[in-house]
């Protein structure tokens, strides 16, 4: 029967893989990745397990509980342990959660206030249609980024809870921030004054900083280039800075596509060329008062965030030129959110994304201040020590370098998220979303809309992207006072 | 230390194994075909016949085998008795009676692979994949003995080298 095709380990294998079809390859790799995920995850939890009954033992013989109560609390953490596997066998979906209002939008799908209905907890749900996401292939990648940050715990970084996908969306269940966003801010006050910036700018950097030191401890990924702009600035209860899931949708966004704007950049040459007549820019925004400039970005800028292209403002140079780039391509960004949060709107802000785009090209002529804003010296110099070329930019040594600007001479960097916040969120309920523009959001139907038959069922390679989208935490799956 | 429920973990890791081996026989399948593979062996001395419901064991080839098994583990792990919706609530006394068979059964869908399918497996670049999967079922199916040394008996020489 099958025996002849019994392969010994030591006898010469030829490993070609050209006569396989290419679905055997992509199965193949499904498999490993499955297999991969899975090994890695459940080394994880085990090393988890191990040291919360490390913690519980120490915690115990340092107390003077009686043996049996002892007995008691380790059984105890046994149970929660089965229980943990239990919903990990859970599968959830869809009908597990029920949508309390629509809070935001991006571009490949919607953020929900969210109910589960076992638990009543409450989460914010993002929604990503994945047809959307598979014009892009480093899917796996950025997964495996987002797996990094959202095991990390940290304060600075929204957290995740449960992911799971149909045929059609991914879901991530996130921890909700009641705050909203800090491009949902800018648009309520138009600026902050210098010491609200600071705040902002101070807790910004922090962020950023850890989200740096995750990818050289995790040296295989390149933690820069997070997509840094307000609407991914969000705020907690408390009024403190979170930076949100994005390292999974941020990958597939038109604007991080460095061949969209070369084509966009030789189509406006083209235009250029041809047309002599076309007013150069600066001649317009010189004429237009700080005001006006503010008013005319606000109108647009929910357009901007709930469009697929999405909006090129806050992109460094770099990354529009195929040279490459680092880390600090993430400062500039915080420099142009910095000038927006003085100014009021965005230094290289535009009509439209060419222009927008041949602005940031050019910036040592278009990055002008406007007359009618008074600002420190200190705050102009900072923002102009980040909207620089990537080898004089502040920060591409560390956050340090920043930190110790003149901007934020006396500042308290250890206390930051214990302090009070610039804005402390005023909330009803663990469930108010008036810092959302949900007015906006009417349309948005309360269920993800279900296309008839599902984009390509038996794609291997659809599924390939997807695969290990499970994923859970275990003190929030246990601990029976979450929010 | 504590216990974890040991009936959700062997249920855990019974899920888990189910798909990784399911896995990588999808990978294989386009070369087990009936054609190919018209019974389910492994190797020259192992030749296995599916029963179920009590009937007659019959003589089937490698794929409808692997599919019959497929539905057979869903159905099983479906059953309102082996696994309790709620928490807190019981596993069925018979639990390990009913999940061992699971295992038994699985076990020959690796030794299958292993000795019809090792070529396709390599030409793939999944040996790693498989070996770690394969040794980890073994591992755990003797720590909890859920196989008997019988069972084991096709897998015999990959054991051995894994020094297990
Ligand atoms: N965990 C959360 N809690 C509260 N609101 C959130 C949360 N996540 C997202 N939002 C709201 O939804 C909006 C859109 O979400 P998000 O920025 O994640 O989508 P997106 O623009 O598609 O992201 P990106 O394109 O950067 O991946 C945010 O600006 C914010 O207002």
């Amino acid at each position: 029967s099958g025996d002849e095709m019994d392969v010994d380990n030591d006898v010469y294998f030829d490993r070609t893989t050209s006569s396989l079809p290419a679905s055997a390859l992509d199965r193949a790799a499904m498999a490993k990745l499955r297999l991969e995920n899975y090994y890695k995850d459940a080394i994880g939890r085990a090393i988890e397990r191990k040291q919360r009954y490390t913690d519980l033992e120490a915690k115990l013989s340092a107390g003077k509980a009686s043996e049996e109560r002892k007995q008691k609390q380790l059984q105890a953490l046994g149970d929660k342990e089965s229980d943990f596997l239990k919903l990990r066998r859970t599968r959830l979906t869809l009908t597990d959660f029920i949508t309390i209002k629509v809070i935001g939008k991006g571009a490949f799908g919607e953020v929900r206030l969210v109910q589960k209905v076992d638990t009543g907890k409450i989460y914010a749900m993002k929604t990503l249609r994945k047809a959307d996401m598979m014009q892009k292939d480093q899917l796996a990648h950025v997964k495996a980024e987002r797996d990094v940050l959202a095991e990390s715990n940290s304060a600075w970084i929204v957290q995740l809870y449960y992911s799971f996908q149909d045929s059609q969306y991914l879901y991530l269940i996130m921890e909700f921030l009641p705050g909203g966003d800090l491009m949902t801010m800018l648009i309520k006050y138009d600026t902050f004054s210098e010491d609200v910036t600071r705040f902002y700018m101070a807790e910004c950097i922090l962020a950023i900083e850890f989200v740096h030191k995750m990818g050289f401890v995790h040296s295989n990924l390149n933690h820069s280039h997070r997509d840094i702009k307000p609407d991914n600035l969000l705020v907690d209860k408390d009024g403190h800075i979170k930076l949100s899931d994005f390292g999974l949708s941020t990958g597939f966004h038109r604007t991080h596509d460095s061949q969209y704007y070369q084509r966009l950049m030789t189509a406006n040459r083209d235009k250029e060329n041809t047309s002599i007549s076309l007013p150069k820019s600066g001649s317009i925004t010189l004429t237009l008062s700080s005001k006006d400039k503010i008013e005319t970005w606000k109108r647009n800028r929910r357009a901007l965030a709930y469009s697929t292209v999405g909006t090129p403002d806050y992109i460094a140079p770099e990354i529009f030129q195929q040279q490459g780039y680092g880390q600090e391509c993430d400062w500039w960004s915080l420099g142009v959110i910095m000038f927006e949060c003085l100014c009021g709107y965005p230094p290289f802000c535009s009509e439209n994304h060419h222009e927008t785009y041949r602005k940031i090209m050019s910036w040592r002529e278009s990055l002008i201040f406007p007359d009618d804003i008074v600002l420190s010296w200190e705050a102009e110099d900072l923002v102009k020590r980040l909207i620089c070329s990537p080898e004089q930019r502040l920060g591409r040594n560390g956050a340090d370098e920043i930190k110790a600007h003149p901007y934020f001479a006396g500042f308290n960097w250890d206390g930051v998220r214990e302090s009070v916040a610039a804005h402390v969120p005023q909330l009803q309920s663990i469930t108010d979303t008036s810092y959302f523009p949900t007015e906006d959001l009417d349309q948005v139907p309360d269920m993800p809309s279900m296309q008839d038959s599902p984009p390509h069922p038996s794609d291997a390679q659809a599924d390939l992207a997807f695969v290990g989208y499970t994923y859970k935490r275990f003190e929030y799956l246990t601990s029976k006072n979450a929010l | 230390m504590y216990s974890i429920t040991h009936h959700g973990n062997f249920l855990s890791a019974v899920l888990e194994f189910f798909q990784h081996i399911m896995a990588l026989y999808g990978t294989i399948s386009s070369y087990c075909t009936p054609s190919l593979c018209p019974s389910m062996t492994a190797g020259p001395n192992y030749e296995f016949f599916w029963a179920q419901d009590g009937k007659k064991p019959i003589k089937v080839s490698a794929p409808h085998y692997t599919e019959l098994l497929r539905s057979w583990v869903i159905r099983s792990l479906q059953d309102d008795h082996l696994v309790p919706d709620h928490p807190g609530e019981e596993f069925s006394k018979d639990f390990m009676k009913k999940i061992s068979p699971i295992y038994k059964r699985l076990l020959r869908i690796y030794a299958h692979i292993y000795h019809s399918h090792l070529e396709q497996i390599q030409a793939l670049d999944e040996r790693l994949a498989f070996d770690i999967s394969c040794k980890h079922f073994i591992v755990f199916s003797k720590e909890f003995s859920l196989i008997d040394q019988n069972s084991l008996a096709p897998l015999s020489d990959l054991i051995a080298s894994y020094a297990i």
